[in-house]
């Protein structure tokens, strides 16, 4: 049987309830390693069930720790044992798991920024923008308001009826 | 043959394009009709010619011609019929093509439509066109060939990937391409405006019903992309704000602010420059979407194959930034508005928030999807953005523009009094407030969803209240009974009242996203041995299991073998439900697996079976099985919207007459 079809039984063995929110968030903010065309929630290729597993294991309320590094073992063809002894532990917060997967992944495993530097940028620019734009429409009605009053109020297609004339002209 | 013929046909195809190009400008000098008709004929002929070349391809991926590149790689001898010809829209080459040939389409319509109006601006508009067809057809023919023969012997077919083999797939691609080319239109009336100097609101009104017809299909477009998803990629959801996605909601941003800020141009000649920003603006990320999509700058499981065309669409995409930034200068003075806007409280302010928050949920979409591009730029690595991100990042945006439009149609054109505001909110928020509490007792606690039912009663009390004032004083005018006086005001004003329409559909969309907070999912394996589980209020029992294959099912399973398990389902212990998730594995896909997902569909819930696999020996099944809130709310709504923005483009009898 293969080794990820084997993983993917063993975690549907043992989960008879509803993922946790905590799993789910995890798993959203981690990128498929396969493709990396989405986060591993989204994904049910045989890297991205194994690190769900293995977070499923980390979070576990039966935390074992020669059970998640047999599992990474399954998952990673490298051996990450020494890493995971030095890192793996029990009541781990949510960014240590995120920077655990950093350090077997590299950065790009990172679905969510970190908050500093050009990820700062990236968290804060969206509300920038927000203010911009509303700062933005306050400008653009106080200049609309500053106009005379009606200059134009008759409004009809003054310019075709220019070009209608004209085509007439033409010979059309 | 069919490789020369077809090719042949593009290549006139373009020498007409470009020679109506050049005649159309001859004809501004020289202003001789005999060469306005003679640019005119070369276009429709170019149209003719791409419209052929549209049909050969159907025809060689019909018959499965596979002396093509393009029919070995996206059909087979195996590939059902229908998608067969979906195949025309599958790969690079076919697709740039089905652009073309739905841009024809759309010419020779606009170049009808208008045989003997609008001298002046029809060269312009032809030309705009004209430029856009020569640059696609340009790469379908230097580039991107789908005609292009075999190399080598010819084999048996590659087929369609399995995930392009799905009903919304047929639907999807040509829906999108439909409104991505659509607002190619009122972007040659807009140039075609800005050249002749025409720069009232007639341009507008000559292509309201394009712009409108155009955002209905980008709409319907970006909605089924997301059922596919939901359908075929097996994840659960319809939104992952991947690049490709994120590329066909930058055009529908701007397209949604546009058709709202035209509104004010048509009634208050304001907001000109703005308007003509915003085609621009739209029309320039449909074609920076398909850059996006053809280039592989940002990786995306949606996205085509990277190509050497990345160059040619960024230079195109340059060269439109280039032309609007030099016509919006060179009119500048042109395009002054020229009327008053007297208050805060007006309803025209609401529509420039409106159209604010639009553009600013465009840059920020757009931010996140280029990030990636900019870590590479700076650290060497591209960091996506999750979906997490979008989500925090954009849902205050949309509870804004939410609450703008139950806000909007409350103030008055020009200026609200006080006592308007009092009168006119009351009731909307006293509703908005019992709905809160309402929802608050049900149970419902996260911050996003509850906000997010708060505003949908209040604005859905304020859509409510309109068409009940305008029902009422109908009657009390004319006397009517009640269906006949809605009948009246809906056909006297379809703009307005389609539009409100159109927000009842987007309300029971935001009704839909809420249901996402609430999803639930599970890993569950069943076995003959241990056949049961049980989840919430449903039980899940492994019935039987199976295989077919294409001997034993020739109609239903063509290309394809199939493991299927039936499940039954109980609820609160009574049987509720049979669903059959299967797993095929494509033979002319390289023996590709993929799982199809089972689905039970109802107003608030969808559960959602995926077979991970099925040891046909043991009986052993692993299910991802989802309980789904709200979902089949987002389908509804966009049916509601689709038929509001159906009511002003409705043939108006008045004026045929």
């Amino acid at each position: 049987m293969n080794k990820f079809i084997y993983l993917f039984l063993i975690a549907s063995l043992f989960c008879v309830e509803f993922k946790s929110q905590r799993q789910y968030q995890l798993e959203q903010q981690l990128h498929a390693p396969c493709c990396w065309g989405g986060v591993i929630a989204e994904h049910d290729s045989p890297i991205a069930n194994g690190i769900k597993l293995i977070i499923n294991n980390i979070i576990s309320d039966e935390f074992d720790k020669n059970k998640i590094n047999n599992t990474l073992l399954q998952v990673y063809n490298k051996n990450v044992l020494d890493y995971s002894n030095k890192f793996i532990k029990q009541n781990m917060t949510d960014e240590e798991i995120i920077n655990f997967f950093v350090g077997i992944e590299g950065e790009k495993i990172r679905a969510l920024p970190e908050n500093k530097g050009l990820g700062w940028v990236a968290w804060k620019l969206p509300t920038f923008i927000l203010i911009l734009s509303i700062l933005m429409g306050i400008i653009i009605i106080n200049r609309f308001r500053a106009l005379p009053k009606e200059i134009n109020q008759n409004i009809k297609n003054t310019s075709f009826e220019k070009v209608d004339d004209e085509m007439k002209k033409m010979g059309f | 043959m069919i490789s020369i013929f077809g090719s042949s046909l593009i290549s006139l195809a373009l020498l007409l394009t470009i020679t109506s190009l050049g005649l159309n400008l001859w004809y501004l000098r020289s202003k001789d009709s005999r060469i306005y008709f003679a640019g005119r004929n070369a276009m429709i002929s170019a149209c003719l010619l791409t419209f052929s070349a549209g049909g050969t391809l159907v025809y060689a991926l019909y018959n499965s011609d596979l002396s093509l590149t393009y029919v070995n790689k996206y059909s087979s001898i195996f590939t059902p019929t229908i998608y067969k010809i979906s195949g025309f829209w599958a790969g690079m080459e076919g697709s740039l093509l089905f652009w073309v040939f739905i841009l024809s389409i759309y010419a020779i319509i606009v170049l009808y439509q208008n045989r003997n109006k609008y001298g002046s601006l029809m060269p312009w508009v032809t030309i705009v066109i004209a430029i856009v067809m020569s640059f696609f057809l340009f790469i379908c023919l230097a580039f991107e060939n789908p005609f292009a023969p075999v190399d080598g012997p010819i084999k048996m077919g590659s087929g369609l990937n399995p995930l392009l083999q799905h009903w919304a797939m047929l639907l999807h691609p040509p829906m999108l391409y439909l409104g991505f080319i659509g607002f190619t239109i009122p972007y040659a009336y807009a140039i075609a405006a800005m050249a002749t100097q025409q720069l009232d609101a007639s341009w507008i009104r000559l292509t309201r019903r394009w712009s409108l017809f155009t955002w209905m299909l980008l709409s319907i477009a970006v909605v089924m992309g997301g059922k596919w998803a939901y359908m075929e990629l097996g994840w659960g959801g319809y939104w992952a704000w991947d690049p490709v996605e994120n590329a066909s909601l930058f055009p529908w941003l701007t397209g949604t602010a546009y058709i709202h800020s035209v509104i004010i141009q048509e009634k208050k000649n304001m907001l000109v420059r703005w308007n003509m920003i915003l085609i621009m603006l739209t029309f320039t990320l449909t074609i920076f979407g398909t850059y996006l999509t053809r280039s592989g700058i940002v990786s995306s499981i949606h996205a085509f194959a990277a190509t050497d065309l990345s160059i040619w669409f960024f230079g195109f995409v340059m060269f439109l930034v280039s032309l609007n930034i030099g016509l919006l200068i060179y009119r500048h003075k042109d395009l002054n508005s020229q009327n008053q806007l007297d208050s805060f409280a007006s309803r025209e302010a609401g529509f420039v928030f409106n159209n604010m928050i639009f553009v600013a949920m465009m840059l920020v979409v757009l931010w996140g999807t280029l990030y990636p591009v900019m870590t590479e730029a700076l650290r060497g690595v591209q960091i996506r953005l999750g979906p997490t991100w979008f989500n925090q990042k954009l849902i205050p945006f949309g509870l804004v523009l939410l609450a703008l439009t139950g806000i909007a149609p409350l103030l008055a054109w020009r200026k609200t009094s006080i006592n308007s505001i009092k009168r006119n909110f009351s009731l909307p928020i006293i509703l908005s407030f019992i709905t809160g509490i309402i929802t608050f007792s049900l149970g419902i606690r996260k911050v996003y969803p509850l906000i997010t039912i708060i505003l949908i009663g209040f604005v859905l009390s304020t859509i409510l209240l309109e068409f009940y004032r305008g029902t009422k004083a109908r009657m009390k005018s004319s006397g009517e009974n009640i269906f006949n006086a809605f009948i009246s005001i809906m056909d006297k004003n379809r703009s307005r009242y389609g539009g409100y329409i159109v927000h009842i559909g987007i309300l029971m969309m935001f009704l839909g996203f809420t249901g996402k907070a609430f999803d639930q999912e599970a890993d569950v394996s069943l076995s003959p041995e241990k056949n049961k589980v049980e989840l919430a209020e449903y039980t899940f029992e492994l019935k039987e299991y199976w295989q077919e294959s294409p001997s034993s099912h020739p109609k239903k399973r063509q290309n394809h073998n199939a493991e299927i398990t039936s499940i039954d389902i109980y609820k609160n212990g009574a049987f509720y439900t049979n669903l059959k998730p299967e797993r095929r594995i494509y033979i002319d896909q390289n023996s590709q697996p993929h799982s199809e997902v089972a689905l039970k569909t109802t107003l608030n819930k969808d559960i959602y079976i995926i077979l991970g696999s099925l040891d046909l020996k043991t009986g052993m099944a692993t299910l991802k099985i989802r309980l789904n809130n709200l979902v089949s709310w987002v389908w509804l709504g966009t049916l509601v919207l689709i038929f509001g923005t159906l009511i002003p483009l409705l043939p108006n009898r008045k004026l045929n007459e």
